[in-house]
């Protein structure tokens, strides 16, 4: 059967991940939408949401408008609205409608800026594909128009690629990740993209090397490596011993000036743990776990992007629900660590589930329940992934 | 409210419920997003395990593909979920308006396919805002449309275009129960799908949304049951003229009433003489008519400062304009506007009626009440008054 979920929620879309993106800017956002998909991003997909932040507007569109292709009339309320409300920068974002009657967001974009001459980012979301295509697109499109290429290196500096709460939450993860980098003696140029302002984000090209903490910010990094010979290192730290890999390999990609990419290993045996989210989390959970001595095999799965190149031979990509339950049926698990929600499906009723709030997955339901990722509840979580629930838990 | 961009605001946490005919299960045939914000509310309602969805892409929007998924889909479906469910409603969205989607087709396929099954369609389809019949009124009655004609007519009425009950301890069913009608079935308040067919053979409908109204419309054609509009009132007279009216088309003595009027008149009296001069900020998410609610409190001598508008309906117009003319301190606001988010000037020690005002000002004097729910009659009344004095009393913070 095609894309039917019955246990799962849908999850976040592509403009919810690039209204995530661009939250901490000075950003007038007009989503082109009826008025659901706004509020999908509102509602459930925004953790940071202020009583201030008045800036991320729904277009209204109307079936006529729509029919007759007429497209003035957001243009014009996003000039009214920009010379009221004074952003930065604009974002115009499309929807599932746009998407299939062919709105040309970018086209849009380009006929606000030259009427209010404040920069204008289009962007063709659909909302047929996930957040990490949206935050992905958002991270390279801001790079591209707000960078400055001639911006002095600074020695012993880093991005750090691809922070977004729909991985992270909003609990803390970007200071304490920040705070990692630092102390192991470097210096953080811009958070892409929590935290992070338009200055930051022009001084970026400055930076020694990238840090990449979760799969969105894989596009970038590989951008800023072609365009400006920035090297990468693909990780995100947790654990201490996996903390002090990452580091080492900062250390060495910057020595070198070649992008490190640690290796993926699957172990054979039973018993197995099965990792679902984010691949870069993910994979780097399993190398902490790893670090640690575990030596049950660790399977990565992801809904979302699964790049061959950061996967180990047993990893799975999962299309939809159904391959999540063959997988879980499949005999080679006896542990799944994930969002809580996993629990819904019956299958997972003869597994232990170690739960890792995911918020594109639950949001809000649970996204406060997020740990540290460099914090001791992580620890704990590692310490209770290491061995099959009934050979005991490390404490 | 004028078509224009628009500002949300943020209603985290806040409980919305969905009508669902009982035994029955939604499929969602839509883009992955397009469902979020519904599954994780059927996931905060406790009534995930009615939901399904079925992801459409753009290659199946194309190909038109999506429509010959459904049927494998139903049959899937039948095979795990326990116990299996009675009726399906299949959910479509926006894009639907624009794929010209053969609904009678599959309707005919699905029917012909599954004999034991009911099956109806629903549109979620905001786009379609500006219709004559809006979009949730139109939902409410594809569910209706699952009832069969009844053969017998029972003494019994439905309360239609309501999310929740009033509250029981209120005079309505008291009053319908001394005259001659003792069973009020409530869609949302069924358990059974048979109970549910059971509301075909009521005497009358009694339309308290106005959302219910083309249902009970549609219904009075389709099953022959007549409706009265007895919409949320604040206003003691008209409250006493719908319980007249009901009384005449129940065919008793129109009476019963006084005891329960007096009670609510000596809740408004007390509740004035506690605010004394303090204003009022009324908005749309607490009623469904904030204008006549403005209206009525104003008459009784409150203060009202403002009336916050985020859900514009065309209900209480005259009661708006009679505002404007009689009311001219009382300021209108359109809460959905950007541009009066940010620019509003109004009293920080109001008791402001509803979520969307007080959120923006961080009032700390909230009344909690979201579209009249709860709220009928002269109980109705009564328990509003209470709430403002509680609230007038009682320090809300926002985090």
């Amino acid at each position: 059967m095609g894309r039917l979920s019955i246990y799962l929620p849908p999850f976040t879309g592509d403009y919810s991940g690039v209204c995530s993106a661009l939250f901490d800017f000075n950003c007038l956002i007009v989503l082109c939408d009826a008025s659901c998909c706004t509020k999908n991003y509102i509602n459930y997909d925004e953790p940071r949401w202020s009583r201030n932040k008045t800036t991320t507007l729904c277009a209204q569109l109307r079936t006529m408008e729509v029919a007759l292709g007429d497209d003035s009339r957001i243009i014009n309320q996003t000039i009214e609205a920009a010379q009221a409300l004074k952003p930065d920068f604009i974002a115009l974002l499309g929807s599932p409608v746009p998407a299939i009657i062919g709105m040309d967001m970018k086209g849009m974009a380009r006929e606000v800026e030259e009427r209010t001459g404040i920069p204008a980012l289009g962007f063709d979301t659909t909302g047929f594909v996930n957040y990490h295509r949206g935050v992905s697109s958002a991270l390279v499109e801001l790079f591209r128009r707000f960078s400055d290429p001639h911006t002095p290196k600074i020695p012993r500096s880093v991005n750090l690629l691809g922070l977004t709460p729909l991985d992270l939450g909003a609990v803390g993860n970007a200071d304490a990740l920040r705070a990692v980098v630092e102390d192991a003696g470097f210096s953080v140029v811009c958070n892409f993209l929590m935290d992070s302002d338009l200055e930051d984000l022009c001084q970026s090209p400055g930076a020694s090397v990238n840090l990449v903490i979760t799969s969105s910010g894989l596009a970038l990094a590989r951008e800023m490596e072609e365009a400006l010979g920035i090297p990468y290192v693909i990780g995100m730290p947790i654990g201490t011993k996996q903390t002090q890999a990452v580091i080492d390999l900062l250390e060495e990609s910057m020595k070198k000036g070649i992008s490190q990419i640690p290796s993926a290993n699957n172990q054979e045996g039973n018993e197995g743990l099965l990792i679902l989210g984010d691949q870069i989390i993910a994979n780097s959970i399993r190398n902490a776990l790893q670090a640690m001595g575990c030596t049950r095999p660790v399977v990565v799965s992801s809904f979302f992007e699964l790049e061959p190149a950061l996967s180990a031979p047993a990893d799975i990509r999962l299309e939809k629900e159904a391959d999540l339950i063959r997988a879980l049926q499949s005999g080679s698990f006896s542990t799944v660590l994930g969002d809580p929600l996993l629990h819904r499906i019956p299958q997972m009723a003869s597994l232990e589930l170690i739960p890792l709030p995911h918020p594109v997955i639950s949001g809000r339901l649970h996204w406060d329940e997020v740990p540290l990722f460099t914090g001791e509840d992580m620890q704990k979580l590692l310490h209770r992934a290491i061995n099959p629930p009934h050979q005991g838990k490390e404490k | 409210m004028g078509k224009g961009l628009s500002f949300f605001i943020p209603h985290h946490g806040r409980p919305k419920i969905s009508l669902r005919v009982p035994e029955s299960h939604s499929l969602h045939v839509c883009p992955a997003a397009c469902g979020r914000r519904i599954g994780l509310r059927s996931l905060n309602n406790g009534e995930a395990d009615y939901s399904s969805f079925l992801y459409i892409t753009e290659a199946d929007v194309i190909s038109g593909d999506y429509e010959n998924m459904v049927a494998d889909t139903i049959e899937e479906l039948m095979e795990v979920l326990t116990p299996p469910p009675k009726a399906f409603l299949i959910h479509v969205n926006c894009i639907d308006d624009f794929l010209g989607t053969d609904e009678e087709a599959l309707l005919v396929e699905l029917r012909d396919r599954f004999k034991d099954l009911h099956f109806t369609i629903c549109h979620i389809n905001p786009i379609a805002s500006q219709d004559l019949v809006a979009p949730g009124a139109r939902k409410q009655d594809r569910l209706y449309s699952l009832l069969d004609r009844s053969s017998e007519q029972e003494a019994s009425v439905n309360l239609i275009g309501n999310f929740v009950s009033p509250d029981t301890k209120g005079e309505l069913f008291t009053l319908l129960k001394e005259w001659g009608i003792p069973i009020v079935r409530q869609i949302h308040a069924l358990n059974s799908y048979d109970e549910f067919q059971r509301m075909a053979a009521a005497r009358y409908n009694l339309v308290l949304m106005s959302m219910g109204r083309y249902t009970a419309q549609q219904m009075e054609k389709r099953l022959d049951i007549p409706y009265l509009d007895m919409p949320v009132s604040y206003d003691l007279n008209e409250v006493e003229k719908c319980y007249h009216a009901l009384a005449l088309v129940l065919g008793v003595v129109p009476k019963g009433w006084e005891g329960y009027r007096r009670e609510a008149e000596a809740a408004i009296a007390s509740c004035r003489k506690k605010l004394r001069n303090t204003p009022l900020l009324i908005d749309s998410s607490a009623a469904m008519r904030p204008f006549a609610m403005a209206k009525a409190l104003q008459g009784y001598g409150f203060k009202i400062a403002a009336i916050f508008i985020t859900h514009g309906k065309d209900e209480d117009m005259a009661e708006r304009q009679w505002l404007i003319e009689h009311s001219p301190e009382t300021r209108i606001i359109w809460g959905g506007r950007y541009d009066t988010v940010i620019s509003h000037d109004l009293p920080a020690d109001a008791v402001a009626i509803g979520f969307d005002v007080a959120y923006t000002l961080k009032s700390p004097r909230f009344v909690d009440l979201q579209r009249d729910e709860t709220l009928f009659g002269f109980h109705g009344i009564r328990t509003l008054m209470e709430k403002i004095a509680e609230a007038y009393d009682t320090e809300t913070r926002w985090d």
